[in-house]
C-alpha cells in the first residue's frame, strides 16, 4: 500500500501541495484537476524527484525517500517523453535497464516482453527519432513498466494522443494492471472514467475528492439541467456546454439550487465540474 | 552509476561524438606537423603548444554539453533524476566524461612526448584548462538550464582571454598564451586555477542537487 | 507590429537565461571598456582606443548567433509556431518582430560602445570630422553589422536545422569566423603548400590588423570589401529567412527576397574585386607575406638606364584602388631598341602607347617593364595606362599612402626595391629632378611634396610622393609639416629651430653643401613607413623628408641624408655611421660582453675598433666621403677592413 501522509510542499513562497493525505491499494486511479491544481508536483514527490517541505510518502509502512529499493519499484512516464532519440528502441530502453539495475541477463527478456505489451517490439531495431508521437508516447510506457514496478505513475499520457493511440493506451493499462498501483494523472475526465476504479480529484493543492466514478457522479445528483439558450441565465448557474436540436440552442447547466428545469442524469464530468467548482 | 549509461551517452551524439576525436587526433596533429615543417621541432614546440593550447581546453566542453542536453532539456529528463537517490547527482557522469576527454588528450601528449621533451607540465596545465571548463560548464548548464547558453558564456570567456588584450582579460585568463611553462608557474598559476575548478565544481554538484 | 515588439522585448527579459546572459555580457562590456578608458587617459591613443572597442566585434558575434538561435527555437519547442501559422501572415510577423527586438537589442549595445568612443574623442580635441564618421562607421560596420549577421546565423540555423546540426553548425562558424583559428590557413600554407585563405577569408567578416599597431594615416579598415562581405552575408540570409517565413502567396516579400539575393550576389561580385586593402594577416596576398615570399627569390635586378626623364604627366585616379594614365617624356641621347623601367609589380599594364598613340610591344617580368621602340628614331614619350594596387603602400578610398621612394609610377632603369635580408623596402631616389605635372582624382584630400592647385600636383623634384586621408598640414616659418592628426608627435616645435639643430653637426654631416631648409616639406612616416622601408623610415629627398618622428635626432639623420647617395651596400656603414654621431652614449655603452658575443653587433665592433685604432675624427671624416662618394663601390665591410 502507498501512502501519503499529510503531504506539503511549496516552491518560494507559494504553497502547491497542502496538507494532501491519500492512500493507494493495488489497482488504478485516476488523478484529476485542472491545470494548476498541484498534480504533476503530488507524482514528482512520489517519484522522489522534489523534496518534501512536510509529511511523508510510504510503501508498505517503509518511507520512499532516498530508498532505491522502493525507488526502483515505481515506474514513471512524465508528461513529455523524447529522450535519446539518436538511440534505437532497444538501446533506449536498455538505458532504463541499466538506469533501473535490472539485471543484464533479464534486460532482453524484459525489453522484449514490455515491447509486446506496448505493440512496439517490430520497431526495437528502429531509432526512436524515426518514430510517431503515439509510438513514442508508447515507448515511454514501455520503460515505465519496465522491471515490473509496483507502482507506476503516468503524467498526462493521453494529452496530444489521438483517439486511436489513447484506446490503445487503455487497452496497455487494462492489461498491465494486475497486482499494481496505477496513477493516471489527467485533466481529460473521459480518460479515468472506464478504466480507474477510484478517482482523485485535486485543485489548487488539496484533495477535494476520493471516491469510485459511481461516487463522484452522485456529486452531481440533482444539478444537471437543460435549458434553452434565450432563458435569463441565474447568477448561480454553471454553463457546462451549449449544443444545438432542432434548430434551438440549449444549455447544460450545474445548479446548486432546486431549479423548475428539465432533470438529466448526472456524468462523471458533471460530478467532477461540481467538486471543482463547489456547486 | 553505471559506466555502460556513458556508452550509451557517447551513441546517443552520433558523428557529433567524433569532434573531439578529430580534432585530437588529426586537426592538431597535422597542425604541429606543419609548424614543425615551417620552424623545426625544437622552435616549434611553444607555437604548437600556444595553438594546442586554443582548442584543446574548449573542445573539452564538447562531449558535456551535447550529453548533457538530454539531461537539462530533453523531453522527460525528469526520468534521469528520479530512478535512484544518487542518479540525482550527475558528477561522476562529468567525471567519467572528463576523463576520457584526458584520457585522449593524453595519447595526443604522450606522441608529443616522443619529440619533445618535458612536456608533462604542458599535459598537467592542459588538464587543469580542461578541468576547469569541465566545472564551468556543469555549473552554468545546471544555473541556467540551457546548454547553448553556457556554451556561448564559456566560448565568450575564451575568446576574450584568448584574444582581447586587457588588463581585465588577463586577470581572469586561465591561458598561457605562449608562456614558457617551468615549475613555478604549475605550482602558481595552474594550483589556483584547479582551486577554482574545484570550487565550481562543488558549486555545480549543489546546482544539481536543487535542480529538481 | 509595435505590440508584437513589445511583447518580444517582454519576454526577452524574462526569460531567465537570456537576461542573465544579456546582464553578464553588458557588465563584461563595460568593464572593459572602462578598463580600457582608464588606460587611454594613460596614453591618450585615440585610434588604438577605438581598435580595442572594434575587438568586442567578436564577442558580440557569438553572442548574438546563440541568443537569437536560442530565442527563436524556444517557440518551436513550444508549438507556439504552429498555432501563429495559420494566422494570416502570422509566422512572418512574429519572426520578423523577434528580429526587430533583436535589432533593437543591438543598436542600444552598439550605442553603448560609441558612447565611449565619442567620449574619448571628445576628450581628445582633434576636431576631426572625419574621424567622427570613422568611429561611427567602425561600430556599423564591425559591431551592429557584424552582431547582425551573428542574428540571421543564429535565426536561419533555429528555423532550419534540428538541435543537433544547428549546435553544431554555429559552433563551427564561431570558431571559423573567430580569431582562434587565424593561423591555421597561415600554418596549412606555410607547412603543406595548401592556400586555403580564400575560403576563410569569405567568413572573414571581423576587424582584421587589431593586434598590429594602428596605422594613423588610415584608421582601422573599413574598406568596401569589408561593406561588400558583411552585406553579402546579411543579404543572403536574410532573404532565406525571409523565403522561410513568408507564406509563398505574399508576393511583396518574395519580391524583397529576389531583390536582397540579387544585392548579395553584386556586394559578393564587389567583395571579389577588393582591390587595395590593408589586411596585415598572413595570406600570401597581404601586407605580410606578398612581397616578403616574392623577393625571397632571386628576382630583383639593377641596371642603369640609358635615358632619363624629362617629365611625369599623370591622371592618377584612386577608388578601390590606383588606375594610373601616365605620360613620359624621355630624354635619349641616342635611338634606343629598348626601354628598362621599374612599376611595382602588382600594377597591371593595360597598354603602353608611343606619342602618336601606336601600341608598342613591351615584356613584363616582375618589377620590370622593357618597352621596345620598333622605330629607327627616338621614342621621346612613352604614355603607360596601370592599375593595381600594392598591398603595403595602399591607396583606396580610405587612405593614400604613395611614398616617391616607391615605384608606383614607372622609374627609369632596373632598380632594387626590397632588402629582404631586412625585410623592408628600399628607397628608390634619382639624383636628379623631373617636371611632374599630376591630376588626382580621389575622395580624400590628397597631400603632397608638390605644388598644388585644387586637384593638380606639379612642380620639379626627383619623387612625388602623395598622402592622404587621416593627416594635417601645418606650417612652421618655412617648413611644412604634414603631421598625422591621429597621433601628434612631440617636440614639434623642432621644427622652428632647424638651423640651429643642424648647426650643432655642421662640421660634420653638411660640411660641403650646407642643407637649405627653406621650402622644405616634412612628412611624418606612418607605422608601415618606419616599418617597412630601411633606416626607420626616414626617407630624404631633396625637397621633403619622411620622418616618423621630429626628435633633433631624426630631423639630422632627414636632412644629412639628402647629402648621401642611396646605396644598399652601404647601408651597415650608414647605420652605424648615424648611430655614433647622433646616439653616441648609447653607442659606446653597450656592455663589452655584449659587443662581444651577440652578433648584431659584430659590425659595430669593427666600427668600434677602428675608431679606437685611429681615431673618431678619421673614422667619422672617411666614412662620410665614403657615405657620399657615389664613385665608391665598396661594400661596407670592405671598406671598414680597408680602413686604415
Amino acid at each position: 500500500m502507498l501512502e501519503v501522509i499529510k503531504l506539503h510542499k511549496s516552491f518560494k513562497k507559494k504553497e502547491v501541495l497542502k496538507n494532501v493525505s491519500l492512500e493507494f491499494k493495488n489497482g488504478i486511479y485516476g488523478l484529476l484537476g485542472p491545470n494548476g491544481a498541484g498534480k504533476t508536483t503530488l507524482i514528482r514527490c512520489m517519484v522522489n524527484l522534489y523534496d518534501l517541505n512536510s509529511g511523508s510518502i510510504e510503501y508498505c509502512g517503509s518511507s520512499i525517500n532516498g530508498n532505491n529499493d522502493l525507488l526502483s519499484n515505481i515506474g514513471y512516464l512524465p508528461q513529455k517523453f523524447g529522450l535519446f532519440k539518436e538511440l534505437t528502441v532497444y538501446e533506449n530502453l536498455k538505458y532504463f535497464c541499466i538506469l533501473k539495475k535490472i539485471y543484464k541477463s533479464r534486460m532482453d527478456d524484459e525489453i522484449k516482453n514490455c515491447l509486446i505489451s506496448v505493440n512496439l517490439e517490430d520497431r526495437i531495431s528502429h531509432k526512436v527519432s524515426s518514430l510517431s508521437g503515439g509510438m513514442i508516447r508508447r515507448l515511454g510506457i514501455a520503460q515505465a513498466i519496465l522491471g515490473h514496478p509496483k507502482i507506476i505513475i503516468f503524467d498526462e499520457p493521453t494529452a496530444g494522443l489521438d483517439p486511436e493511440e489513447r484506446i490503445r493506451f487503455k487497452n496497455i493499462v487494462a492489461q498491465i494492471n494486475k497486482d499494481r498501483i496505477i496513477i493516471i494523472s489527467t485533466h481529460i475526465v473521459e480518460d479515468v472514467e472506464a478504466s480507474c476504479n477510484k478517482i482523485i480529484i485535486m485543485n489548487e493543492g488539496r484533495v477535494l475528492k476520493y471516491g469510485s466514478s459511481e461516487e463522484i457522479k452522485s456529486e452531481a445528483n440533482g444539478k444537471v439541467y437543460e435549458v434553452e439558450k434565450n432563458l435569463n441565465a441565474d447568477e448561480y448557474w454553471y454553463v457546462e456546454k451549449s449544443f444545438s436540436r432542432n434548430e434551438k440552442t440549449f444549455m447544460r447547466i450545474l445548479s446548486n439550487k432546486k431549479e423548475n428545469l428539465k432533470s438529466l442524469e448526472p456524468t462523471i464530468e458533471d460530478g467532477y465540474m461540481c467538486i471543482v467548482k463547489g456547486i | 552509476m553505471d559506466i555502460r549509461l556513458i556508452y550509451y551517452d557517447f551513441k546517443n551524439l552520433k558523428t557529433y561524438f567524433y569532434v573531439p576525436i578529430f580534432i585530437i587526433y588529426l586537426f592538431i596533429p597535422v597542425l604541429s606537423i606543419g609548424m614543425v615543417k615551417m620552424y623545426g621541432v625544437e622552435n616549434s614546440k611553444i607555437m604548437i603548444f600556444k595553438e594546442v593550447e586554443k582548442f584543446i581546453p574548449i573542445i573539452s566542453m564538447w562531449w558535456t554539453t551535447f550529453i548533457f542536453r538530454e539531461y537539462i532539456e530533453g523531453d522527460g529528463n525528469e526520468l534521469l533524476y528520479c530512478i535512484n537517490k544518487t542518479g540525482k547527482i550527475k558528477s561522476f557522469q562529468i567525471f567519467i566524461i572528463f576523463l576520457c576527454y584526458v584520457l585522449h588528450v593524453g595519447i595526443l601528449f604522450l606522441v608529443g612526448n616522443i619529440f619533445w621533451d618535458n612536456i608533462l607540465f604542458e599535459f598537467i596545465k592542459t588538464v587543469v584548462q580542461c578541468f576547469f571548463f569541465t566545472s564551468a560548464i556543469y555549473v552554468l548548464i545546471y544555473t541556467l538550464k540551457s546548454t547553448t547558453i553556457s556554451f556561448m558564456i564559456l566560448l565568450i570567456y575564451a575568446l576574450f582571454s584568448l584574444f582581447i588584450n586587457s588588463k581585465i582579460s588577463q586577470v581572469i585568463s586561465i591561458f598561457g598564451n605562449g608562456d614558457i611553462l617551468i615549475m613555478n608557474i604549475i605550482s602558481t598559476k595552474s594550483l589556483k586555477i584547479l582551486f577554482v575548478s574545484t570550487i565550481l565544481f562543488i558549486i555545480g554538484v549543489y546546482k544539481n542537487k536543487v535542480f529538481y | 507590429m509595435n505590440g508584437l515588439i513589445k511583447n518580444n522585448l517582454k519576454l526577452f527579459f524574462k526569460t531567465k537565461y537570456l537576461l542573465f546572459s544579456f546582464l553578464l555580457f553588458i557588465a563584461i562590456i563595460n568593464i572593459f571598456l572602462a578598463a580600457e578608458f582608464y588606460n587611454y587617459l594613460i596614453h591618450e591613443d585615440i585610434l588604438y582606443y577605438l581598435g580595442e572597442s572594434q575587438r568586442l566585434g567578436i564577442v558580440y558575434f557569438v553572442f548574438f548567433v546563440f541568443i537569437s538561435y536560442e530565442y527563436c527555437v524556444k517557440n518551436k519547442n513550444d508549438n507556439l509556431l504552429e498555432s501563429i501559422s495559420v494566422t494570416s501572415n502570422g509566422k512572418f510577423f512574429f519572426y520578423i518582430s523577434k528580429l526587430i527586438t533583436l535589432v533593437i537589442i543591438i543598436l542600444i549595445m552598439t550605442l553603448n560602445i560609441m558612447i565611449y568612443n565619442y567620449a574619448v574623442y571628445f576628450l581628445k580635441e582633434i576636431n576631426l570630422w572625419s574621424f567622427v564618421k570613422h568611429i561611427f562607421l567602425n561600430n556599423l560596420l564591425n559591431i551592429f553589422l557584424v552582431s547582425l549577421t551573428g542574428i540571421c546565423i543564429g535565426t536561419m540555423a533555429a528555423l532550419k536545422l534540428k538541435r543537433f546540426k544547428a549546435y553544431f553548425l554555429i559552433i563551427l562558424l564561431t570558431i571559423l569566423i573567430s580569431p582562434i583559428i587565424e593561423f591555421v590557413p597561415y600554418i596549412l600554407f606555410m607547412g603543406f603548400g595548401i592556400n586555403i585563405y580564400p575560403l576563410m577569408n569569405i567568413l572573414d567578416i571581423l576587424p582584421p590588423n587589431l593586434n598590429w599597431v594602428s596605422e594613423s594615416l588610415y584608421g582601422l579598415s573599413i574598406e568596401p570589401y569589408r561593406w561588400n562581405l558583411i552585406i553579402f552575408w546579411i543579404c543572403l540570409l536574410s532573404s532565406a529567412i525571409l523565403l522561410n517565413v513568408s507564406s509563398k502567396k505574399i508576393k511583396l516579400i518574395n519580391y524583397i527576397s529576389y531583390i536582397l539575393v540579387i544585392l548579395s550576389i553584386y556586394n559578393f561580385y564587389s567583395y571579389m574585386n577588393s582591390g587595395s586593402i590593408v589586411k596585415k594577416d598572413y595570406n600570401p596576398i597581404n601586407f605580410t607575406a606578398f612581397d616578403e615570399l616574392y623577393y625571397s627569390n632571386e628576382v630583383q635586378r639593377e641596371e642603369k638606364a640609358n635615358f632619363t626623364i624629362d617629365s611625369y604627366d599623370m591622371k592618377i585616379k584612386i577608388d578601390r584602388q590606383l588606375k594610373n594614365y601616365v605620360t613620359i617624356t624621355l630624354n635619349e641621347t641616342d635611338v634606343l631598341k629598348g626601354y628598362k623601367f621599374t612599376l611595382y609589380r602588382n600594377y597591371d599594364i593595360k597598354e603602353i602607347l608611343d606619342k602618336d598613340n601606336n601600341p608598342l610591344e613591351f615584356k613584363r617580368h616582375g618589377d620590370y617593364i622593357d618597352v621596345y621602340n620598333p622605330a629607327d628614331e627616338k621614342l621621346e614619350t612613352i604614355q603607360i595606362e596601370y592599375s593595381g594596387y600594392s598591398p603595403v603602400f595602399y591607396s583606396n578610398l580610405q587612405g593614400v599612402l604613395l611614398p616617391g621612394c616607391f615605384p608606383y609610377y614607372p622609374i627609369e632603369g632596373y632598380r632594387r626595391m626590397y632588402l629582404k635580408e631586412q625585410s623592408s623596402y628600399i628607397p628608390i631616389i634619382r639624383d636628379y629632378t623631373v617636371k611632374f605635372n599630376i591630376s588626382v582624382e580621389s575622395a580624400l584630400d590628397i597631400y603632397s611634396n608638390l605644388k598644388n592647385e585644387g586637384k593638380r600636383y606639379y612642380g620639379e623634384a626627383q619623387a612625388a610622393t602623395l598622402m592622404g586621408g587621416f593627416i594635417n598640414e601645418k606650417k612652421y616659418e618655412d617648413v611644412t609639416f604634414y603631421g598625422l592628426s591621429l597621433e601628434e608627435l612631440p617636440k614639434e616645435n623642432n621644427l622652428l629651430r632647424i638651423d640651429e639643430i643642424l648647426n650643432q653637426y655642421k662640421s660634420v654631416l653638411f660640411k660641403d653643401q650646407y642643407t637649405n631648409f627653406k621650402d622644405m616639406k616634412i612628412f611624418q612616416s606612418t607605422i608601415t613607413l618606419s616599418s617597412k622601408l630601411t633606416d626607420n623610415g626616414i626617407v630624404s629627398f631633396q625637397d621633403h623628408i619622411l620622418t616618423y618622428d621630429l626628435s633633433e635626432e631624426c630631423l639630422v639623420q632627414g636632412f644629412a641624408q639628402k647629402n648621401i647617395p642611396y646605396d644598399v651596400n652601404k647601408l651597415k656603414v650608414k647605420k652605424e655611421f648615424f648611430d655614433y654621431i647622433l646616439h653616441k652614449e648609447r653607442f659606446i655603452n653597450i656592455s663589452k660582453s655584449e659587443l662581444e658575443n651577440n652578433m648584431i653587433y659584430k659590425f659595430r665592433r669593427l666600427f668600434l675598433e677602428k675608431i679606437n685604432e685611429l681615431g673618431e675624427d678619421y673614422v667619422i671624416k672617411k666614412t662620410y666621403y665614403y657615405l657620399t662618394d657615389e664613385n665608391d663601390t665598396r661594400d661596407s665591410e670592405l671598406f671598414i677592413r680597408n680602413l686604415n
